[in-house]
């Protein structure tokens, strides 16, 4: 029997899910997908509107666009995930054991999470990828650092009041130990929070970088990102608008499913919400 | 029965001049301190049942945790089976975090909402040593069913439970690890007068089949008048009077227990207004 | 409502009250059954239940403050002989006519403003009065409720008053409009007992200085056969007995009624066990084939298949039993 499906609690997610799979997909399997190679210059095509040969049009190079943006969706993914799993992890243990050790432990911590927290987020990235360099592999670096304040404040706003629950004082009545404690007890009332944080996080790394790029901090041409797409198009936007409207429609959509993903998961995860 | 033997041996828990204080400076009470605990007193003999009263403020809580060790005292001494609760280190913590269980007050809060209630309950079983799934497993079905809970509720998670069933599973959890004392801390005030009496009756089954002390930290009177050999009652921190519950409800020699006892509301027949002093 | 001197002193009347709560997937759940009570003028009336018997909800539909999928389908709700339930603004009953006192006092007060500021608010909704009058009709109101040194304190916020002396003054709130009914759901829950009693003995008080009624709604029988006049009892959405305090206490008919005031602890000659119901309060969507109590009843019999209508037992007393 097919158990109908529990839309106020799945609905977000199972819209928004295929989106962002198809954003994976494409990301994955860009060369077997993109029609034409993102690097073929063909001089005789360029800014070329959009048509039967180049769905999406061609840049100033002849570039096939629609290929680029392909192609495009690996560094951003990639970027995405990578600065999200370093901001995600660090938060999470810094919150943590902030708040389940409190008194000096976390008058520290949290101190200098606020004082990483003062800077503008891009900003911050351009300070640090003027330290380490432009590439993409410093860019998610930077924006993962960036990623770690809000990570530990929201898991310790949540680890605190998991902390002040009777259940955990039952658990070191039992006699838990602390690292038990925080793994078995804590860390599964977290992980749901993180994991909503986490999908907005990743769509705003996607932006970030894009943003990066833009500055010409991130990826570098001619490998190309959504970011210096945009930024390469701006030079074009009278003549050939597709050049920034197509990476920026690839950003967009790409941002705002994440967020509903976001928004989805947090549904999902409420184990209140079970009909 | 070996209550109150009168030899030193016979105690199970001996406090003695305990305090404690919180530093103030908070913004309501204007930079002075808070004594939580002042000079407080007893024992419990094995086997035996103490009821400690007191209404918000009086200190009952704090004292509760302090015999759980989940907060330090400043002076006095607490012995428990002979040995000071606040020395205690490595295994011998251990052993007084497993003879010493908890019941808490409120049932929403009482289980990890992420996990099962027969994982809940097995924890106990795995800090004992005891590992196999199987024997983990078969030990939390028959305490659902001691605590008179449909064993097939291991499976379930503690918001898919009433609050008094969730209560009875705290008790199994607590039960799991065969503890020589259990602490109740309003074990039954979030809970209706008929599931009440289903759960106090509970411990006193329990009590005679298991054979665990006990003490009950409420606000309400009647309810140690069920369950309570003796009777502490506290206020502001300090124990205003002691001694057996009949004596002391029959015979109160102090205003505030008086007070108490006149403000409990009880189940009459006659329109008599319960007598508040202000 | 034949004898016209009788309806005269009626102030509060629902007949038949029916409220269900409306479900997508399964039909719609009845939270009230035919749930008929008065309340005279002076009077104060306890309503009591366990939880999921229905009483808050029954209680909330007489200002209009159901929650969105919950809707009276059937029965009349009269004030003073005018339909409450008939359209008109909920709104403009709220306060003037009946006032509320709610439950958990520090939620029911915005921390953010001033116990005076709060406690004038319905004067300025309903009346649209002077500022400095309300200043001194507040510091009375405060004076009334037993609040020392009122005048001074209604400066004070939420916070800087104890548990105790907001429920004072959420009761002074419910006063300002000088309410002929109030209805005071669990007032005193969250209080301690010294604290609870005092509250009590002001409802007392306040009945016997401004002749105002109050329809108190609680779980502890205990507490209510302390003060109130008459009492019904609710179980699974219908009331199941109702009278004097004296008449539920000294002469019960129906086996719950019994069964609840059984159940709770005494102070001294408990006995080893208490009585207790077995099984659970059926929910509301549960149908059920004859009387609601009877699969947990004691006294069941036969005739308990069919639904037992309410009875009387002479005066007011009335129990909804076939056996009592």
């Amino acid at each position: 029997m097919i158990r109908r499906l529990n839309w106020r609690r799945y609905g977000l997610v199972v819209v928004t899910l295929p989106v962002v799979a198809m954003v994976f997909l494409a990301a994955a399997l860009a060369p077997f997908i993109a029609p034409y190679d993102p690097f073929e210059l063909d001089v005789l095509m360029m800014l070329q509107g959009p048509g039967a040969d180049h769905l999406l049009g061609t840049d100033e190079l002849g570039r096939d666009i629609l290929s680029r943006v392909i192609h495009a969706s690996r560094v951003s993914i990639v970027v995405g995930l990578v600065a999200v799993a370093i901001g995600a992890t660090g938060g999470t243990l810094i919150g943590v054991l902030a708040a389940h050790f409190g008194g000096a432990v976390d008058s520290v911590l949290m101190r200098f999470m606020e004082i990483v927290f003062c800077f503008p987020a891009i900003l911050l990235a351009v300070i640090l990828m003027a330290n380490l360099g432009t590439s993409v592999l410093n860019a998610m670096l930077a924006i993962g650092i960036i990623f770690i304040p809000g990570f530990a404040r929201l898991t310790r706003a949540v680890a605190q009041t998991v902390q002040r629950q009777s259940f955990l004082e039952a658990a070191i009545c039992l006699g838990m130990g602390p690292v038990r404690l925080i793994t078995r007890e804590i860390l599964p009332n977290v992980i749901g929070p993180v994991l909503v944080e986490a999908a907005v996080a990743f769509s705003y790394a996607v932006l970030l970088e894009s943003a990066l790029s833009f500055l010409g901090l991130g990826a570098q041409p001619p490998e190309p990102s959504w970011g210096n797409m945009i930024n390469t198009g701006r030079g074009f936007i009278d003549q050939a608008p597709w050049i920034s409207l197509a990476p920026g429609a690839a950003l967009f959509v790409t941002v705002f499913s994440f967020n509903l993903l976001g928004d989805g998961l947090r549904d999902v995860l409420d184990p209140k919400l079970h009909d | 029965m070996r209550i109150a033997a009168g030899t030193p041996e016979a105690m199970l828990l001996v406090a003695k001049n305990l305090s404690r204080t919180f530093r103030g400076g908070g913004m309501l009470r204007r930079g002075g301190d808070v004594r939580a605990l002042n000079d407080v007193s007893f024992n419990l003999a094995e086997n035996q049942t103490l009821g400690i009263v007191g209404e918000s403020g009086s200190g009952k809580s704090t004292l509760l945790r302090v015999i759980l060790r989940l907060t330090p005292y400043d002076s006095g001494n607490l012995a428990f089976d002979g040995a000071e609760v606040a020395s205690l280190t490595g295994t011998a913590l251990k052993d007084l975090r497993r003879r010493v269980q908890p019941v808490f007050q409120d049932p929403y809060a009482t289980f990890n909402p992420r996990f099962s209630i027969g994982s809940s309950i097995g924890l106990g079983f795995e800090l004992l040593g005891e590992h196999r799934r199987q024997d983990v497993r078969e030990e939390v079905r028959r305490l659902l069913d001691d605590v008179g809970l449909d064993p097939d509720l291991e499976r379930a998670l503690p918001h898919e439970l009433s609050g008094g069933q969730r209560q009875r599973a705290a008790i199994a959890r607590a039960l799991a690890v065969r503890p020589d004392l259990l602490l109740l801390d309003e074990p039954t005030s979030a809970l209706d007068v008929s599931v009440q009496a289903q759960v106090l009756n509970l411990f006193k089954d329990l009590r005679r089949r298991y054979g665990f002390s006990l003490i009950l930290v409420t606000h309400d009177l009647p309810v140690v008048g069920f369950m309570c050999e003796h009777l502490l009652v506290m206020k502001s921190g300090e124990v205003v009077e002691r001694g057996a519950t009949a004596t002391v409800i029959g015979n109160p020699v102090s205003e505030y227990t008086r007070t108490l006892i006149d403000s409990a509301p009880e189940v009459s027949g006659t329109k008599t207004q319960p007598v508040a002093r202000p | 409502m034949t004898d016209p001197g009788q309806a005269a002193e009626r102030l509060l009347e629902v007949e038949g009250l029916t409220i269900v709560l409306r479900h997508r997937r399964r039909p719609p759940a009845a939270i009230a059954r035919d749930v008929s009570l008065h309340v005279n003028a002076g009077e104060i009336v306890g309503l009591i239940g366990e939880s999921g018997s229905g009483k808050t909800m029954t209680a909330k539909s007489l200002i209009g403050l159901l929650p969105d999928r919950m809707e009276v389908v059937s029965g009349g709700v009269r004030f003073r002989g005018r339909d409450l339930l008939d359209g008109g603004d909920p709104g403009r009953v709220r306060g003037r006519d009946i006032a509320l006192i709610p439950q958990d006092a520090l939620h029911a007060l915005n921390p953010v403003k001033t116990i005076g500021w709060q406690v004038g608010e319905p004067l300025k909704v309903h009346g649209g009065w002077r500022q400095r009058r309300i200043a001194t009709v507040v510091g009375d109101l405060l004076e009334r409720v037993h609040i020392p040194d009122a005048r001074r304190r209604a400066g004070d916020y939420p916070h800087q008053f104890s548990g105790g002396m907001q429920q004072r003054a959420l009761t002074a709130m419910a006063l300002s409009m000088e309410p002929p009914l109030i209805l005071a759901d669990e007032p005193t829950t969250a209080l301690d007992v010294t604290i609870q009693a005092e509250i009590i003995d002001l409802i007392g008080e306040l009945r016997d200085a401004t002749g105002a009624s109050f329809l108190f709604i609680s779980h502890d029988l205990a507490l209510v056969s302390s003060f109130c006049d008459r009492i019904y009892v609710m179980y699974a959405g219908e009331i199941v007995e109702s009278g004097t305090t004296d008449a539920i206490f000294n002469h019960t008919r129906h086996p719950y009624t019994r069964a609840l005031i059984g159940a709770a602890p005494r102070l001294a000659g408990n006995p080893e066990r208490l009585p207790t119901i077995p099984g659970r309060i059926p929910r509301p969507h549960e149908e059920i084939r004859g009387c609601r109590f009877r699969e947990r009843c004691p006294e069941a019999g036969a005739a308990c298949g069919e639904a037992p209508r309410l009875e009387t037992a002479g005066g007011n007393h009335a129990y909804r039993c076939w056996y009592a």
